[in-house]
């Protein structure tokens, strides 16, 4: 049922209610009422009637008294109307239809019934009389009738009066009684009316109000934040209900709604994430185009310029209309374009990387580095090209300070080993000097001194030498001067050198060389310190036996060996022997540098150099110089 | 007697020249080329002053100081350190051995002797 | 094949920047597992920080907690070897400079962080710190080599100059006037055998940063005092005035005695080398919160365009005046470095054929924190 149905309904049981209580109130008031008006108008005028009854009955008698008396015609006529006049007043009264009511008391009939034989016997009498009968008997008797009639009329009359104040009283009695119990009444149904409002409109608020509150309450819950699956539980079935369950099925539409949403926010998110990456993708062209310290430029078939980004105008100095068709070569100095374009000829269109100089409005040059792109269409003709330039200035630059600085390093590195060598060569000159006893004679302890003396000059030379030789190998500023040479000579050379500091220490030493080897391309100093070092090295971890240098033909390669009887090198060691620094054992007079210079010596040939080991046995050094063949091929 | 100088270092060319003057001037003069001879001198030969070289083989100069200043019987001998650095990370080290004092390599002519007559007259 | 891994800690608040790095990364085609851990305040990344070890931290400089540059100190103060690329804001460019001048490996603007430049910068600020841990390496290594050479070098030393002196002192044996003056010439050669093994050394030791300074309150008119001593002679040798102006009631300066002697001794050197004729004067000044030290001479005076390049190693004059009279070049740039560690600074001016000077000062005590050196 509808709301309003329901409401309307409510509203008119109440009000249907309010106005049968008050019906019936008044129906009951009514009742009382003609009650009271009945007994009014039945008693009352019953009373009335009775009195009246009882005084034309007197009449009556009277007149027939008068006529029995004076027998006279007046009287005659007074006696009969007297009689009519009680018939009239009597049963006609009583017995009229408008009195009539089944109701109507037992007296009341017998009064009439008495009243009609009265007048019955008055009218006989008259009749009597009429007739002449002067007889006092009949009168008499007739009289004697009458007086009875009359006397039982008029007791009849009495108790129709007796009756009628009995039936009054009763009557009165019951309209009070049922008066009161009417008041009880009323009184009951305006409560019952009342109550049975109070339940309609409760029934009727409470259909309505209860899915209200549930659908309060559901709102409430889903509005705080919490369940949106909530569901209200309502069964009723007007617009409220409906509304709930229309309000269940919204928190639904709106669960999913809210999922859905987020699913959108995801999708909005992800399509953000990837909406930037795009605008990423097509900001870094633009910005790669506009923003690039690279100079972007296009031009057509005929080379003039007809697109560039920012960075040209910046580069050059230059605006739109200073570059606008100009012609690019006018951009590059004399000659410099064709060569740009023709070196792109020659890589077919492939990009490559060119070093030249671009000229500025202002005429200044700077340098560049162009990457040009020639661009074809299908059918193979040249319709323009692309051209990336670089502005390398602050490159150039600073390759020319690093040039300049490692240019200063190696010319401080030869002009410290200058300096230290004047010196040195000073000092050892003098003392030579001496001990050659060119300036004089000399004791043995003086002798002594100089020659230690003499022999730490030598080892500071050679330490020196050394921490230079370094410094320029791994500057890449040694300088290796190549000649074609006989290794064994060198060999010679070296083992002449060394011949000495091996006797000192009582060491075997000896050379073996192999007949007939090629001639090989070699900076001799060099080659000739990779020997010394290595042979010094012998001598300084032998203590007893001897040394050997070897050379022999291996493959296309010269093999030279340095091998010796000395305390050999832990396996564990081996890797880290030619490693710069590293030093296996704190030895007296080394810098740690020596086999990793000569490492580096031996590779600039594009030779090889190993060891081979044994603690306790020995060791041997071998490298490889390439032939000249080898080199060749 | 004679003071005894106890002269630690590796390389027999400095000994040589270290103690030439202090021979002369007469003074018995003890060498060592590793830690660990040093120590069995000192500790045999109770020498009246040590001259020390940092860098040794078998058992570097700062752990002899070491051990020759935490012994009961021997932290008394002075010792002047031989070291090659120039910056005062030689004062610094002096200071952080307990040693006696330092002296820079090469030393002028005539500063070790100076030293040495300082300390033990 | 193996994958790489590479774990980063990117600290970022924008979440779609957050996701969106991510993606680049998770996505990248090379044989690379980039393992990322994001955290959207300073706080907890400083937290992360202490408690694991990442590769590299990708860093956002607009963080709730933090701001800009701070974020590269705060970072750096947690973990100082982790290598820092900072994510800018397009068009920050400057702010991205100042980052790594404050210590990021590198800047990239989010404006710019597709795949390959993000995937490429991360690989390259990891190779340079690899780099930097190599020569940082490599400069140990070298540091005990040149305290090993320095040895190497001055052991013979020791030999030649000594075994020199004592037949000199004629403690050997008599010697005759031709034996004398070559010795002397030996000796001479000896003793600039050694002051350029000693420069040498000397500024490779400062170039290392393995330098020990001790630092003594002392008052600067003595050493002044000890250094005119000493070199009074040479000057007169020359006919040279020398002459010193202390200012009395200096404030006490904390500096190294030995050094800022060499530096002295360094100046006084050169001036009495590149003065003819006239005079050389030490003085000393008051100034604010420092002292000045000023070595003027008469001599030949330095070229303007020279002027800059004086204290620079390596560099000779233009005028080859040095190369005459010998030297390393590197006496100059020594005394620079030696007093910049002692945060002081130095600097000449010259007027040619009229006379040069050479200034440095030293801050007064208070005003200097504790010195350490970075190596």
């Amino acid at each position: 049922m509808r709301v309003g149905t329901k409401l309307a309904t409510g509203f008119l049981l109440v009000v249907l209610l309010i106005l049968l209580t008050l019906l019936f109130c008044s129906a009951i008031s009514r009742r009382t009422h003609e009650k009271l008006e009945a007994l009014k108008n039945v008693v009352a005028p019953d009373t009335i009637l009775a009195n009246k009854v009882d005084i034309a009955v007197s009449d009556a008698d009277h007149a027939i008294m008068e006529y029995l008396i004076q027998g006279t015609a007046q009287e005659k006529e007074n006696a009969q109307f007297a009689f009519a006049q009680l018939e009239k007043v009597g049963p006609k009264h009583f017995g009229s239809e408008t009195h009539t009511n089944p109701g109507e008391s037992e007296a009341t009939r017998e009064l009439i019934v008495k009243i009609r034989s009265f007048i019955s016997v008055g009218l006989d009498i008259i009749k009597l009389k009429d007739q002449g009968v002067n007889s006092g008997e009949l009168l008499k008797t007739k009289v004697e009738k009458l007086h009875s009639a009359r006397k039982i009329l008029l007791e009849q009359l009495r108790k129709h009066k007796v009756t009628r104040m009995e039936e009054l009283a009763d009557a009165e009695e019951a309209v009070s009684g049922a008066y009161i119990l009417d008041v009880r009444l009323t009184l009951l149904v305006t409560v019952l009316g009342v109550l049975l409002t109070v339940v309609v409109t409760f029934v009727t608020t409470r259909s309505i109000v209860k899915p209200l509150k549930a659908l309060n309450k559901g709102a409430e819950i889903v509005n705080s934040g919490g369940k949106l699956d909530y569901k209200i539980e309502t069964e009723a079935k007007d617009e409220i209900g409906q509304l709930s369950r229309a309000f269940g099925k919204e928190t639904k539409k709106l669960m999913e709604t809210t999922a859905l949403v987020e699913k959108l926010n995801k999708e909005i998110a992800e399509r953000k994430i990837a909406e930037r990456e795009r605008q990423l993708a097509e900001d870094k062209y633009r910005t790669i185009f506009e923003n690039s310290a690279v100079a972007i430029s296009l031009v057509d078939e005929q080379e003039r310029l007809i697109s560039w980004n920012k960075f040209t105008e910046n580069l050059l100095g230059m605006n739109r209309e200073d570059l606008y068709l100009r012609p690019i070569k006018s951009l590059y100095p004399e000659g410099h374009w064709q060569m740009i374009r023709n070196h792109d000829v020659r890589q077919k269109g492939i990009q490559h990387h060119l070093e030249t100089q671009m000229i500025k409005k202002n005429g200044d040059l700077i340098d560049v580095d162009i990457s040009l792109s020639v661009l074809k269409n299908p059918e193979g003709e040249v319709i323009g090209s692309i051209g990336v330039v670089r502005d390398i200035t602050e490159r150039k630059r600073a390759e020319e300070e690093l040039k300049k600085t490692m240019e200063m390093k190696s010319q401080f590195i030869s002009m410290v080993s200058h300096e230290l060598r004047i010196p040195l060569t000073a000092v050892k000159m003098s003392i030579d000097f001496i001990v050659d006893r060119l300036a004089g004679e000399i004791n043995e302890e003086q002798e002594e001194l100089l020659n230690v003396s003499k022999r730490n000059i030598d080892r500071l030379t050679r330490l020196i030498n050394e921490v230079l030789t370094f410094q320029k190998l791994v500057s890449g500023k040694a300088k290796f001067d190549m000649e074609t040479r006989d290794v064994n000579k060198i060999v010679r050379d070296v083992y002449e050198m060394m011949a000495r500091t091996a006797k000192e220490k009582k060491l075997d030493f000896s050379i073996v060389l192999e007949d007939g080897l090629p001639k090989v391309e070699l900076d001799s100093d060099q080659i000739s310190q990779v020997m010394t070092n290595l042979v010094h090295n012998a001598i300084k971890f032998t203590e007893k036996g001897g040394i050997t240098i070897a050379t022999s033909k291996y493959d296309h390669t010269i093999r030279i060996s340095v091998s010796d009887t000395g305390c050999g090198i832990k396996k564990e060691d081996m890797p880290r022997l030619f490693k710069e620094f590293e030093q296996l054992e704190r030895k007296k007079g080394s810098t740690g540098l020596g086999l990793s210079i000569c490492k580096k010596i031996v590779e600039q040939h594009k030779g090889e150099i190993w060891a081979e080991s044994e603690p306790g046995k020995g060791t041997a050094f071998h490298f490889v110089l390439p032939t000249e063949q080898r080199r060749k091929a | 007697m004679a003071k005894k100088i106890l002269i630690v270092d590796d390389e027999p060319d400095v000994l040589k020249v270290a103690m030439f003057r202090l021979k002369k001037a007469g003074y018995e003069i003890l060498t060592a080329l590793d830690g660990q001879t040093a120590l069995s001198s000192i500790r045999n030969e109770k020498p009246d002053l040590i001259l020390l070289d940092l860098r040794l083989p078998v058992l570097d100069g700062p752990e002899v100081c070491k051990q020759v200043k935490n012994n009961e019987e021997l932290k008394q001998i002075p010792i002047i350190l031989f070291t090659a650095t120039t910056d005062t990370t030689a004062a610094v080290e002096a200071e952080g051995l307990e040693a006696d004092d330092y002296i820079i390599k090469p030393f002028e002519p005539e500063e070790l002797f100076e030293k040495v007559k300082n300390i033990i007259g | 094949m193996d994958k790489e891994l590479i774990r980063i800690l990117h600290v970022e608040d924008d979440e779609i920047d957050r996701q969106l790095v991510k993606r680049i990364l998770v996505g990248c085609s090379r044989p690379i597992e980039f393992n990322i851990e994001s955290v959207n305040r300073m706080s907890a990344a400083i937290e992360r920080l202490d408690n694991r070890d990442y590769d590299i931290a990708l860093l956002d400089l607009g963080l709730p907690d933090t701001s800009g540059i701070e974020s590269v100190q705060m970072v750096k103060r947690a973990d100082p070897n982790i290598p820092i690329v900072v994510l800018t804001g397009t068009g920050d460019e400057e702010i991205g400079l100042l980052a790594i001048k404050n210590g990021a490996m590198e800047y990239l603007s989010k404006g710019m962080a597709l795949e390959e430049l993000l995937v490429r910068t991360i690989l390259y600020a990891l190779e340079r710190k690899k780099a930097e841990m190599k020569i940082k390496e490599t400069v140990e290594i070298k540091s005990e080599f040149i305290s090993m050479v320095s040895h190497e070098l001055r052991t013979p030393l020791t030999a030649i100059k000594e075994g020199i002196a004592i037949v000199l002192d004629e403690a050997a044996g008599e010697i005759n006037d031709d034996q004398k003056e070559l010795l002397d010439i030996a000796k001479r050669n000896v003793d600039r055998l050694a002051r350029l093994i000693n420069d040498v050394l000397d500024f490779q030791k400062l170039s290392a940063g393995k330098m020990r300074f001790d630092m003594q309150e002392k008052d600067i008119n003595e050493i002044v005092k000890e250094v005119h001593k000493t070199m009074v002679c040479l000057a007169k040798e020359k006919g040279l005035d020398f002459s010193f102006k202390a200012e009395e009631s200096l404030p006490k300066v904390s500096f190294d005695s030995d050094k800022i002697t060499q530096v002295l001794t360094n100046l006084v050197n050169n001036a009495i080398k590149f003065t003819e004729k006239g005079s050389i004067n030490i003085s000393t000044n008051d100034g604010e919160n420092k002292i000045l030290v000023s070595v003027s001479d008469t001599g030949c005076g330095i070229e303007q365009e020279d002027l800059p390049k004086v204290f620079r190693q390596f560099e000779q004059l233009a005028k080859g005046g040095a190369r005459k009279t010998g030297g390393t070049g590197l006496g100059l740039a020594i005394s620079k470095e030696i007093i910049e560690q002692h945060r002081g600074k130095i600097w000449t001016e010259s007027e040619i054929d009229k006379g040069t000077t050479f200034h440095f000062v030293l801050p007064v005590k208070e005003r200097r924190k504790a010195w350490r050196r970075k190596s």
